[in-house]
């Protein structure tokens, strides 16, 4: 406030001087005080910095509606609208302990966690060379090309990531070290990333609330990119387990972006195979968009299936009646569902929709998906996992306030 | 207001012009669009003669911003937005410092080694040196 009043001060000195100028029409004069004004301003300058860059700020904020046709439970919308699904805040703080060393820390509270702020990043780094840099704490696990503004939906095109590769991942990140290194070429740059650590998170697995545990994870990224094309390829392996036995997991991603300044077109492939019953799937997206004054609208086609349906060889309709039928050896045990093809997958998305940038800083965003192709399978969705299919296909309807501050 | 606009008008006949990118008069001699870009995205830190650079962008808002933007970084003001939202909350970087107005951005790059920043081609004189009219 003070360095604002400085800065009203200063500019009617300058404007008092320029008029001066104009006035007295001597060149020498004019020039003198063309040199007094940029020394006045290289002050005004001096003034207006911040105090101390020690310490930076940043927020994100997200408010968004949405509902769906029925009750499939697609990317948590149901028949009943919801404003509490997607709706978050994010703050960040970065905070320099010397030239090269930084804490960042990020607390996001989710509308459908109670708003209650959880750590999302939590890590120290450090520059070792112009090139080097590594990181230790809790960070993202970066399985996707976005997996790092994740929440971001301002940095994003789309109004959410597409569900059939974003939403199947639970775990989002770890807590460990990684390594960041940068080959620059002449126009482009390589960034070589490679991380290791350990994550555990509640999660819901065939409508019931399981603790899963993420060991001995190892992974690496390589992302290269020119500032219009990007190509990402990435691998992480790792045990997982929900109680029982170690699950050997491993996941590959690949992607593509393209961004000329109108047209962006976006793509990711990703292959995630798990050991066991537990399902393996196969997802991708294909997104164009494309920029017209401050409206980006957009296009997704989606796809998610599962790839070892021969490995829960049982139906739904046997499993159910099994474990409600008090003679049978199953009676009771829920977890046997899992073995059936409850669990398989495939699907289809479609989306149509258009963000808008209604001020600096601010964008709008509207969406409608529709999910369907389910063959034979649930499409993998948890208003699906009754003993009868009872969702061919579900719309879902949003609109999304996105702001990055 | 209409005689300070006036003055504006008669004091600066030559205000509207091509936009320049300048430097230190100790900056290089000249330089390209993508080295001026990657200054301005925060790919690299480095003028091409090894001084650490401080890249000066004009605040938003500004017609000479987005001339600039147009032709060096190709990305309009909200996809440059989104882009530097995804920096900042990746840990990826901030954006470049930014000023009010032309002569603020020359008098700081007029002032500070290795800085470099854009101003109106009839604003330049001996105190900066141009190293690129994009």
């Amino acid at each position: 406030m003070i360095a604002y009043r400085h800065t009203r001060v200063l500019s009617c000195a300058s404007i008092a001087a320029l008029l001066l100028a104009c006035a007295s029409a001597n060149a020498d004069d004019q020039e003198r005080i063309a040199a007094l004004e940029q020394q006045v301003q290289s002050m005004q300058q001096q003034l207006n910095k911040p105090v101390d860059d020690k310490l930076r700020f940043n927020g994100f904020f997200s408010v968004a509606y949405g509902l769906a046709s029925n009750d499939a439970d697609y990317a948590g919308y149901l028949e009943e609208g919801t404003f509490e699904n997607e709706s978050l805040f994010g703050l960040q703080g970065v905070f320099s302990i010397s030239d090269k060393t930084e804490v960042t820390m990020q607390l996001v509270g989710r509308g459908n966690e109670d708003w209650e702020p959880a750590l999302e990043w939590a890590y120290i780094s450090h520059q070792f060379t112009p090139s080097f840099k590594a990181r230790a704490g809790k960070m993202r696990l970066p399985l996707f090309m976005y997996s790092d503004s994740l929440e971001v939906g301002y940095a994003q095109p789309w109004l959410r990531p597409p569900e059939e590769v974003y939403g199947a991942i639970p775990v989002t990140s770890y807590t460990g070290i990684d390594g960041l290194y940068d080959i620059n070429f002449d126009m482009s740059t390589l960034t070589l990333q490679a991380f290791a650590g350990e994550s555990e998170e509640d999660i819901t697995q065939s409508g019931q609330e399981v603790r899963l545990e993420v060991n001995d994870l190892f992974g690496g990224s390589a992302t290269w990119t020119d500032f219009t094309w990007t190509l990402r390829g990435n691998y992480a392996t790792t045990d997982i387990s929900t109680g029982g036995e170690d699950l050997a997991t491993d996941f590959y991603g690949l992607g593509f972006g393209y961004n000329n300044g109108s047209l962006q077109i976006l793509s990711e492939f990703t292959r995630l195979e798990i050991e066991g019953a537990t399902p393996d799937a196969d997802a991708g997206y294909l997104t164009l968009a494309y920029t017209f004054g401050s409206l980006t609208p957009y296009a997704t086609y989606s796809i998610r299936e599962t790839k070892d349906d021969d490995e829960r060889p049982y139906t739904r309709a046997f499993i159910f009646s099994a474990i409600s039928n008090p003679q049978s050896p199953l009676f009771g045990n829920t977890a046997a569902i899992a073995l059936s093809d409850v669990q398989n997958t495939e699907r289809s998305a479609y989306s149509l929709g258009v963000r808008w940038d209604v001020m600096s800083n601010v964008a709008l965003k509207f969406d409608v998906t529709r999910a369907s192709d389910f063959g034979d399978t649930g499409g993998g969705l948890a208003g699906n996992t009754a003993p009868v299919v009872l969702y061919d296909d579900v719309d879902v309807y949003s609109i999304k306030l996105d702001s990055a501050f | 207001m209409k005689h300070l606009l006036l003055a504006l008008l008669l004091c600066a006949p030559a205000a509207l012009a091509d936009v320049v990118v300048i430097t230190h008069p100790s900056g290089p001699d000249s330089m390209d669009a993508n080295q001026v870009r990657d200054l301005f995205i925060g790919r690299s830190k480095q003028l091409p003669n090894g001084q650490s650079a401080d890249p000066i962008d004009l605040a938003e808002g500004q017609p000479l911003r987005e001339e600039f933007h147009t032709k060096v970084t190709g990305r309009s003001q909200a996809q440059l937005n989104a882009f530097w939202s995804k920096q900042v909350f990746t840990g990826k970087g901030q954006p470049p410092r930014t000023l009010d107005s032309t002569s603020a951005v020359k008098a700081a790059v007029a002032s500070t080694p290795g800085a470099i920043g854009y101003i109106n081609s009839g604003e330049v004189d001996g105190t900066v040196k141009v190293v690129l009219t994009p």
